[in-house]
């Protein structure tokens, strides 16, 4: 792991902070390092998090000092990768509070195997599923109806 | 199953998938900016990174004090800045159970992604009374297919519960025939 000077953080905008360096608010936007960005953290996903996050001088200059204080390359490296999942959840969290996993999962496991297949087979869900170069002809919506009770969230 | 078949073929193909479930015991919770807001999400769990549009928007929302709501056309223009070669699967479980007044809205959304974003797919399953309003919203992009279960099915099925039986002790192979035979029948003639 390879770690590049610091050098001072500025002009933080989309196209040239590369080449410039990276800064990195933490939780609660303390400052957690400051990092020349080399071949360090590969992730352009990380990456983005740092620039877009504008920050001001006064804040870069402490997070150049925690830099300092945290030499060990691991630990940077970490805390990098950490703080750009949690700026991450944070955008994921203000989009929606809902989460549906859970009752996939419950309706997973009451499922009884092959039943309901058929419904991959028919040509409607066929059609759906690939698609139809031809505008006219093509239904990117399938709706699945029935009374209650015939299945329908469990071959959803 | 449909869900996983697409999850399956989504992990050899490059394709999304993103579904969301209506449940009445929780419509309240389940508002349609609440339901998009988490398909979206989905989606975005599974790319790469988060298209800079959404990343500002959400930088821009900050600054109002208390954060700024998102609202349903913001939804359905960052599904629209969403453009990768990928597919997107949409799926919606009973929508027939979520607050009638948020049925149509949330139809009208998904029409508009639909639109915005041409690779995207919905499917969509609920009780038959809102095929009306499916059809009225989605037209001709939409197509129907009736859930009925087949008699293999309901064979399936009740082999699998009779071989979870807790008492099996007083089961006979009368009743078992009797009831391999009656239930389907009763399905059939139904």
């Amino acid at each position: 792991m390879v770690l590049g000077r610091t050098r001072k953080c500025t002009g933080i905008g989309f196209t040239n902070a590369w080449s410039i360096g990276c800064v990195v608010a933490g939780l609660n936007n303390e400052p957690r390092l400051s990092q020349t960005y080399w071949n360090i953290v590969s992730r352009p996903r990380a990456l983005q998090y740092f620039i877009i996050d504008s920050i001001s001088n006064s804040r870069k200059r402490r997070m150049s000092r925690a830099f300092t204080d945290n030499v060990n390359s691991f630990n940077v490296s970490n805390t990098i990768i950490l703080t750009a999942a949690d700026y991450e959840l944070k955008i994921l969290a203000w989009l929606s509070p809902l989460d549906p996993h859970v009752r996939h999962q419950d309706i997973c496991g009451q499922r009884v195997d092959s039943i309901g297949d058929w419904l991959l087979e028919t040509k409607e869900f066929r059609d759906w599923y690939n698609g139809s170069e031809i505008e006219e002809s093509d239904h990117p919506a399938l709706f699945c109806y029935g009374d209650p009770g015939v299945g329908k969230s469990y071959i959803r | 199953m449909v869900v996983d078949y697409l999850c399956d073929q989504a992990s050899e193909r490059d394709m999304a998938v993103a579904c969301f479930y209506y449940d009445f015991a929780s419509r309240e919770a389940q508002s349609p900016i609440n339901m998009l807001g988490s398909l979206l999400k989905q989606v975005l769990s599974g790319l790469d990174e988060i298209p800079v549009d959404i990343l500002q928007k959400f930088r821009s929302q900050k600054k109002v004090i208390g954060g700024r709501r998102l609202q349903l056309p913001d939804v359905v223009k960052m599904f629209a800045t969403v453009q990768t070669p990928q597919r997107t699967f949409v799926c919606v479980d009973a929508l027939d159970e979520c607050v009638p007044e948020h049925q149509l809205e949330v139809l009208d959304a998904l029409g508009q992604i639909l639109q915005v974003s041409p690779k995207t797919r919905v499917f969509i399953t609920g009780r038959s009374h809102i095929r009306r309003a499916v059809e009225r919203v989605l037209g001709g992009r939409a197509t129907s297919v009736s859930i009925k279960p087949r008699d293999r099915d309901i064979v399936t099925y009740l082999r699998a519960r009779l071989r979870k039986d807790t008492t099996p002790e007083v089961m006979n192979n009368g009743l078992e025939d009797d009831i391999m035979r009656r239930i389907p029948k009763e399905n059939s003639e139904s």
